[in-house]
């Protein structure tokens, strides 16, 4: 018995040491060491021998099986060493292949644009509000002091449905429709889809704007400038240079154009700015007495402000596009770099 | 308006540069556009004097000339035979460039070398004799250049007028905003009444008018014994380069008077006047004129007419007529300078479809206490230019004389409205400037303010604030914050959708588009709705812009088809818009996000398959917008009536009842009529539909404690049998223990018969109280089985049981 106890730990060894591969291992580790295995059939017969030779032979078992284990072990943990190792050598990818990716979306540079303008006057405590974008002439021009036979409309020429229909030429009637249901204070931005018949490099029959309004006691033109420049600022970069320069708008006196920087030649003079060394990014003003006897209000006892800001123009200095007409032809080799 | 600084400088003094004046015209509203620099495009041609003449050697008709700049002599070889020896002529040598682009070259001509050359008015671009060279005043300084010499070199500025300042559609009026602006004092024309035929004018013409409320003002005079002719060079030179083409020495009088005051003039022949009557009405139906361009215009009795015996022969304010245009055989002129009531004018002008450098003005409004002014300086100019005598006197119908309005004007107010503490002297010194007059009322703080008969557009107090906030400067107005009460803000829950739908679709591979609301007839039928129903526009730019867009996913496949020409192969893209249907009076507007995939759904690719989309990825978008949404309570329900889409391939959304939109392959016709070649899959759904359902915020779940039992089941089936019907009818048998049932195969092909389909769906079992049990789950499991078999008639291919503890 304890020759073949040895022969067999012999063998095993042998075996062993022999092995090419984890599975090797594993297979003589059934053989040895498993339920049905060889040293285990073997401790079975153990039973049956008398009592000191069991207690030796029992000893020498557990033994050369203790030292089989340590071996299997330390064979299994040097393949699977070898075997991450060889893993490592074997698996090299050419990581210069392009990389597997979702389809490509983007949201279109004049929404995000306006999304932006509108996150800012969220910000600053503005309300969103929306109108009709087909229009009553009464919302569009008249409410808003602009009577018929008047010249101002030169300044927004007309797309009709019919005399009385029209395509709104800005937002601002939403701010007859708001200041009729809603009274002071407020502050109201419209932002929307405005038309105006016209076609070439600059201008487009359709185009996006923003307008936006705020009604209350003792609003002056200086509050206008402080709100526009915090605005501005924070649409582009804080140090932008920006002035106010007097205009002409029928819904408000007195009417400002608002300028900023040249962004391209910071002031020096360039095509975009016409030399001028500025741009101009919107028109404002105080709201029109008259505008605000359309919607009943007590001009002597409130007073306010309203501008209006193209959203186009803004998307294209923020990203330097010198055709307005990109935007609706909606190429995917122009909107994919947005 | 285009305002010469030279012709500036007559009015007011300007001893700064073009540049810093006209920033300071913008910075006080009247936007300088653009500096033209003139007499720049003949450069380096001086003023020479001719020394000898001899015959050219070996030309009969030639000759060659000495001159002199006084520095250097030339040999020039010239062909005109008009000069002799001692006169000045304008001398282009090697480097000038002359117009169109001419460079002077030392050059021989038939042997002979020629410095350079001696120019005629034609070739210096100054007029149209180029026979002979032109000559200069003895007197000329030799050597200057000939701009500077002729006094064509000139700066112009190009003023943006705003329609609330037609006082400054002349030069008159911007000098005088000049002088506000700088407070120096405004220049006025020497004035030089001459001498005068004092026969009586009232018994040489008779102006009746019967539109006193239309034409506020007429006002008449005569010269005679006129001579037409082309005008001097400077008259012509400064009307073209305020963008006005000179005709003759009259007409060009009455739009130089024109330029300078702002304020139209029409020049009649007295003697094509029929029974030397002049009279102001609304021309009568039927009647027509032939106005100066040559146009036969029929009229109506809206158009206000100046009419003499015989009918009309102007347009008031707007155009002269042809029957008593002034021509070379014109020996008596009369002048007409009037008032027409703005508003008129414009609505007659647009009836007309005819506008004018007049009809700009009168609309605008003109100066009708400055009428006097112009027609005694265009009289005056006739008088000197044209040879004309002038008859004395006017014939002036102005029955209501120009009362001005009178403001109150409140500092307070003032200061209130601006944010500023601007003092009440300072506020009068303004109004001076602009010439206001100002009176004291008994009022208390308050004064009050004439505005000059020029200035229509100051009426009330704000128009006066205005100025005040313009000459004080916006600039030197002190910035202030608003103080506005802290309040609630809320984007509104269609914005909300429309803006995380964006998101969503964007991340989801989508490119947002935007197209324009009006679209061609032929985009909108596309559609199928009922043409009765199109918007029409009633002025569209082109035809492809014409009617309100009924639906988005028409202009999608526009987009589509731009982009295929374009080569641009695989497309996702979709809208979010107003859709117009027409009503009562204004069209309903819907707010609509629509989409459209078309190619292989993964690009080009060396690591993704090549398959193209398909009905489940236009499927899949609409329902990943839900989920992303929240939305739930949405179901898609097969439909075969929906004509633009292919009937087997389409389905219409319900969110509960509501029907919220399609989504389908494009009938294969539309895209045929499009020449699109591959299938394109399209959804329209409302936005507004779906921000009712729209649920930022559902109620949180806690996740399960206990774990779940899966079992799949593989079963033959029908083709007839939708498959949204197993899982709900699965689910019906006790939702409380079915946590979900999932698809994860179908198959039809090989081994399946035609008519039916393979399926296999995986049960997930949980109870939300405890863990269930193996044997429970099984005998659950193979109720379900039978009951599928006794409902659906499916055939079990094989059961295998997946338990996976969680
Ligand atoms: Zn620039």
């Amino acid at each position: 018995m304890r020759e073949r106890l040895e022969q067999l730990e012999e063998d095993a060894l042998r075996k062993l040491s022999a092995a090419a591969d984890k599975d090797i291992v594993t297979e003589l580790k059934v053989r040895y060491l498993g339920r049905k295995g060889e040293l285990t059939s073997i401790t079975r017969e153990l039973s049956k021998l008398p009592e000191d030779e069991r207690r030796s032979l029992g000893k020498l078992t557990n033994d050369i099986k203790k030292r089989l284990e340590e071996k299997i072990t330390t064979l299994l943990n040097d393949f699977s060493v070898k075997e991450q190792e060889d893993s490592l050598k074997s698996g090299i990818l050419d990581i210069t292949l392009p990389g597997r990716r979702p389809p490509l979306g983007r949201i279109h540079p004049v929404t995000r644009v306006m999304g932006e303008v509108e996150e800012i006057f969220l910000g600053l405590g503005f309300e969103v509000a929306e109108g009709p974008e087909v229009e009553l002439d009464y919302y569009n021009f008249e409410a808003l002091n602009i009577p018929k036979d008047h010249p101002a409309r030169d300044m927004q020429d007309t797309f009709y449905i019919d005399n009385e229909i029209l395509l709104r030429t800005h937002t601002s009637p939403v701010q007859i429709r708001y200041m009729k249901t809603c009274r002071p204070p407020l502050r109201v931005i419209a932002p929307g889809k405005v038309y105006r018949r016209d076609s070439d490099l600059s201008h487009t029959p359709m185009f996006h704007q923003v307008e936006g309004f705020m009604v209350d006691e003792g609003i002056t033109f200086g509050d206008l400038k402080g709100l526009l420049i915090v605005f501005l600022q924070s649409l582009f970069y804080k140090d932008i240079g920006i002035r106010f320069r007097p205009s002409f708008f029928p819904l408000t006196e007195p009417s400002a154009e608002v300028d900023i920087r040249c962004l391209i030649c910071e002031g020096k003079g360039c095509r975009v700015c016409k030399d001028s060394g500025w741009l101009e990014i919107l028109g404002a003003g105080m709201i029109h007495p008259e505008v605000f006897n359309s919607v009943d209000y007590d001009s002597t006892k409130y007073s306010g402000f309203a501008f209006g800001v193209g959203i186009e123009r803004i998307t294209m200095l923020k990203f330097g596009i010198d055709d307005i007409r990109l935007f609706f032809e909606n190429d995917l080799r122009f909107l994919e770099q947005f | 308006m285009k305002a010469s600084l030279k012709w500036l400088k007559e009015f007011v003094d300007i001893d700064f540069m073009p540049q810093e004046l006209a920033e300071s015209l913008t910075m006080s509203g009247f936007e300088v556009e653009g500096i033209e620099t003139v007499g720049m495009d003949v450069q380096g041609v001086q003023v020479a004097k001719i020394l000898s003449i001899d015959k050219h050697p070996n030309a009969e008709k030639l000759s060659v000339c000495e001159v002199t700049t006084d520095k250097e002599r030339y040999r020039i070889v010239c062909g005109a035979e008009n000069i002799g020896v001692g006169d000045m002529v304008p001398l282009a040598l090697p480097g000038a460039v002359l117009p169109n682009n001419v460079h002077i070259k030392k050059v021989p001509i038939r042997g002979v070398e020629s410095d350079g050359m001696i120019c005629s008015e034609a070739e210096l671009g100054l007029g149209e004799d180029s026979e002979r060279i032109m000559i200069f005043d003895a007197d000329a300084t030799l050597g200057m250049g000939i701009h500077e010499y002729l006094g064509i070199s000139d700066s112009i500025l190009n003023i943006s007028i705003t329609p609330n300042r037609p006082d400054c559609l002349g030069i008159i009026g911007i000098a005088r905003e000049i002088a506000a602006i700088t407070g120096r004092p405004l220049k006025k024309h020497p004035s030089s009444p001459g001498s005068c035929d004092d026969r009586d004018i009232a018994k040489m013409i008779s102006i009746e008018n019967e539109l006193p409320s239309l034409c506020r003002r007429y006002t008449a005079r005569i010269v005679e014994g006129v001579t037409v002719r082309p005008s001097p060079l400077w008259l012509k030179k400064r009307l073209e380069m305020h963008g006005i083409r000179a005709i003759n020495n009259l007409v060009d009088i009455t739009n130089h008077v024109m330029l300078e005051y702002g304020q139209p003039l029409h020049a009649f022949d007295y003697d094509l006047l029929d029974k030397r009557r002049i009279v102001v009405r609304f021309a009568e139906d039927g009647e027509s004129i032939e106005t100066l361009d040559g146009i036969i215009r029929a009229l109506t009795k809206e158009v206000p007419v100046i009419a003499d015996g015989a009918g009309p022969v102007a347009l008031a304010g707007i155009m002269g007529g042809n029957r008593t245009e002034i021509g070379e055989e014109t020996q008596r002129v009369l002048l007409e300078c009037a008032f027409f009531d703005p508003a008129s004018i414009r609505r007659a002008s647009r009836r007309l479809g005819l506008s004018s450098e007049s009809s700009y003005r009168f609309e605008r409004g003109v100066n009708i206490e400055g009428i006097g002014p112009v027609i005694d300086r265009a009289a005056e100019m006739i008088s000197e230019i044209a040879d004309g005598r002038v008859i004395c006197g006017s014939v002036d119908v102005y029955p209501d004389k120009y009362v001005p309005p009178k403001i109150e004007v409140n500092t307070d107010r003032i200061n209130s409205l601006l944010g500023t503490d601007i003092k009440e002297a300072s506020i009068k010194q303004i109004l001076k400037r602009l010439g206001i007059e100002l009176k004291t009322s008994r009022k208390k703080g308050v004064f009050i303010a004439l505005p000059p008969a020029y200035r229509l557009d100051i009426e009330r107090e704000v128009d006066l604030i205005e100025e005040v906030a313009r000459l004080t400067s916006y600039e030197n107005i002190p910035s202030t914050l608003p103080k506005a009460r802290i309040s609630p803000v809320e984007k509104g829950r269609m914005l909300e959708v429309n803006d995380t739908a964006r998101e969503i679709l964007s991340d989801y591979g989508f490119f947002e588009v935007i197209n324009y609301s009006f679209v061609a007839q032929s985009t909108f039928n596309i559609a199928d709705i009922d043409k009765t129903e199109a918007i029409s526009l009633l002025n569209p730019l082109s035809e492809e812009q014409t009617v309100l867009r009924g639906y988005l996913f028409p202009s999608l496949l526009e987009t589509l088809k731009y982009n295929i020409n374009r080569e641009n192969r695989d497309i996702r893209i979709f809208e979010i818009g107003r859709t117009f249907e027409p009503d009562d009076r204004l069209p309903v507007e819907r707010e609509h996000i629509a989409g459209l995939i078309y190619g292989h759904r993964y690009g080009l690719s060396w690591n993704q398959p090549k398959d193209q989309v398909d009905f489940y990825d236009i499927k899949g978008s609409v329902e990943h917008l839900l989920d992303g949404l929240k939305i739930r309570n949405a179901s898609f329900d097969g439909s075969k009536d929906i004509p633009f889409l292919h009937p087997g391939k389409s389905a219409r959304l319900f969110l509960d009842s509501d029907e919220a939109g399609f989504i389908g392959e494009v009938h294969p016709a539309t895209l045929k009529a499009l020449d699109i070649e591959e299938s394109a899959y399209i959804f329209e759904v409302s936005a507004d539909i779906f921000s009712r359902y729209y649920m930022p915020f559902g109620k949180y779940k806690a996740i399960p404690k206990y774990p779940a039992i899966k079992r799949d089941i593989s079963f033959i089936t029908d083709r007839t049998i939708e498959y949204k019907k197993i899982p709900q009818y699965i689910m019906s048998l006790d939702a409380k223990i079915i946590e979900d049932v999932e698809l994860f195969d179908v198959y039809c092909g090989r081994n399946i018969a035609e008519e039916r389909v393979s399926m296999a769906i995986r049960i997930t079992y949980r109870s939300i109280e405890r863990t269930l049990t193996d044997e429970e789950v099984s005998h659950f499991h193979s109720r379900i089985l039978r009951e599928l078999t006794d409902h659906f008639k499916i055939e079990i291919r094989d059961v295998e049981s997946n338990t996976v503890k969680l």
